[in-house]
């Protein structure tokens, strides 16, 4: 598996199991928030701690999800670090999505 | 099922093939390991019941033979025999029997072997039809995979030809590298000239690899073309200033490539335009890695640029203009992220300080074996000389100022101050193309 899915309440945290957010899993990933969006659930926490790489499929599926809940739903990340924080500032998504350092401090973003 | 029964004794030939055909088989008859041969040759019969000792070819010495000569079918054989001793039954086995029956031959027992004598020989039949399946479905695959490989190498040779063959453009000199991670690249590049005064450069790579990936980066390639129509020498004319342009293009390529549909593909780009009269580099740079300016006079390399985001992401999406000033002898270096992502056997990445360094070596290397020299690099770097990404690289070198430009400047250089011995020294002039080495500052977009 690599996503792990908590329900709290009436947000989703999704956790990146593998190392590498890459072209091999991204497809998955974009498959699972459309899943959780189509089950209503808008409110989303993507959790990147264990994930060292990202490459531009990863990217771009993490853009999808952030589409994919739409106006109305929220879409956190957290837990950003080497080159995939590099990544987020290179192309400017850092001025586009809610980034929190930690996993608590995302679900309080939610919550908010 | 049809069988022969072998014997060179008629009565104990005509006892054995009664019994068999009263089993329902349909049983030819032999009186010579000769004449079984033969009718074996021109008949599709699988099952062969054999007396050993026989004058002439005796049962081991027919079913040697006929293991020998009889291809393309399993051959189920099985001999009959008074013998019974160990050393008997081996000599049997090793001259190809698979059974054997005991002389005088039961009914019982006859009935018995051959029902299992049918029942290999209909699962060794199963086996020949999958087989045969098998090989044609094979084969099929094969002739497929042939052709869509030999498209895809032709598709390769044709996106190898868009890229640019021109090495020396009016006081510019290019190379570049160009390894894509499969067939197809994501990866495409190109520079050239509109009028004499601007040189358009860019550099593109859509996400993921492959197919997909290319077909866009044809697209996007197909915008850009130098062509009076194309995006960018339309632009260039109509707008106010070179950075005007930049932009223009910049925001046109994203209203075109941002589509709703979720599965679209994004891609980054630095794009620019160097004008080649007053030697500035203007240039946007959309969430691709930032250009390198080496330049020549400090032996330095730095990123130049303000980062921004891809294009084909956010229709809302803003974007930047740097414009940077570029002294003769300098390079700018554009490359995509497979470059500095590529990954030694360890699993670490190349990266950005590792590419500054080979930058700074390559101070010392003529800008026509550059493309050599880094290829080298990234295959030590790698190991396989397999790369999981694309990787492109495309180094402009501004080596000497264009005949127009160097009159322009010498005729402003009369007009605005009393001509100098310092002045007038040409070599000098054409060494200081612009009065300030630094980066000037970010024009940003009109949103």
């Amino acid at each position: 598996m690599n996503f792990e899915i908590e329900d709290h309440a009436e947000n989703t945290v999704i956790e990146i199991q593998a190392e590498r957010l890459d072209a091999a899993i991204a497809p998955e990933l974009k498959t699972l928030v459309t899943e959780l969006v189509d089950q209503g659930k808008r409110r989303i926490l993507l959790d990147f701690d264990k994930v060292v790489f990202m490459d531009s499929s990863g990217l771009g599926a993490v853009v999808s999800g952030l589409k994919a809940v739409g106006e109305d739903g929220e879409f956190i990340v957290c837990n950003l670090r080497g080159v995939v924080k590099e990544l987020f500032k290179l192309t400017h998504m850092d001025r586009v999505f809610e980034i929190t350092d930690s996993r608590d401090d995302g679900l309080q973003q939610l919550a908010a | 099922m049809k069988l022969i029964v072998v014997d060179d004794d008629p009565a104990a030939l005509l006892i054995i093939s009664e019994m068999t055909r009263s089993l329902g088989f349909e049983t030819l008859c032999a009186d010579s390991g000769e004449m079984c041969l033969r009718m074996l040759q021109e008949e599709p019969v699988s099952l062969v019941l054999c007396d050993w000792e026989m004058p002439g070819m005796d049962g081991p010495m027919l079913f040697k033979k006929l293991r020998q000569e009889i291809q393309g079918r399993y051959l189920y054989l099985m001999l009959v025999t008074g013998r019974d001793d160990k050393e008997d039954l081996i000599e049997g086995l090793n001259a190809g029997a698979d059974d054997f029956i005991n002389k005088p031959v039961n009914p019982e027992e006859l009935r018995v072997r051959l029902r299992s004598a049918v029942r290999v020989l209909e699962l060794q039949e199963t086996l020949d039809q999958r087989n045969t399946r098998l090989k044609e479905a094979n084969e099929r695959i094969e002739q497929t995979l042939e052709s869509v490989t030999a498209d895809l190498k032709l598709a390769a040779d044709m996106q190898f030809d868009l890229l640019p063959k021109e090495q020396y453009l009016n006081g510019v000199a290019a190379n570049w590298l160009f390894k894509p991670a499969s067939f197809l690249a994501g990866d495409i590049f190109d520079y050239f000239l509109v009028g004499k005064k601007q040189l358009v450069f860019y550099i593109v790579d859509v996400e993921g690899h492959g197919i997909p990936s290319a077909l866009t980066s044809f697209a996007v390639n197909n915008q850009l073309n130098p062509s009076a129509q194309g995006m960018c020498v339309r632009n260039l004319r109509n707008a106010s200033s070179v950075e005007q342009a930049v932009l223009r293009i910049i925001e046109d390529l994203n209203r075109q490539f941002t589509t709703s549909d979720t599965c679209g593909r994004y891609f980054t780009m630095v794009f620019g335009v160097v004008d080649l009269e007053n030697g500035k580099v203007s240039f946007t740079q959309a969430g691709h890695p930032p250009p390198l300016l080496c330049s020549a006079r400090e032996n330095s390399v730095s990123e130049v640029g303000g980062g921004g985001m891809p294009i084909g992401m956010f229709e809302s999406a803003k974007f930047e203009v740097t414009t940077v000033d570029i002294n003769v002898g300098d390079r700018l270096f554009i490359y995509s992220d497979g470059a500095v992502e590529c990954t030694s056997d360890e699993g670490e990445l190349y990266g950005n300080e590792r590419l500054n360094r080979a930058l700074e070596r390559c101070f010392s290397v003529p800008i026509e074996k550059i493309d050599n020299v880094l290829d080298r690099e990234f295959i030590a770097w790698n190991g396989s000389g397999r790369f999981d990404d694309d990787v492109s690289m495309v180094c402009l070198e501004f080596s000497e100022i264009p005949a127009f430009a160097k009159n322009e400047l010498l005729r402003n250089e009369k007009l605005h101050s009393a001509p100098t011995a310092d002045a007038m020294n040409d070599s000098d002039m054409t060494i200081n193309l612009t009065s300030s080495n630094g980066q000037s500052g970010k024009l940003n977009g009109p949103h």
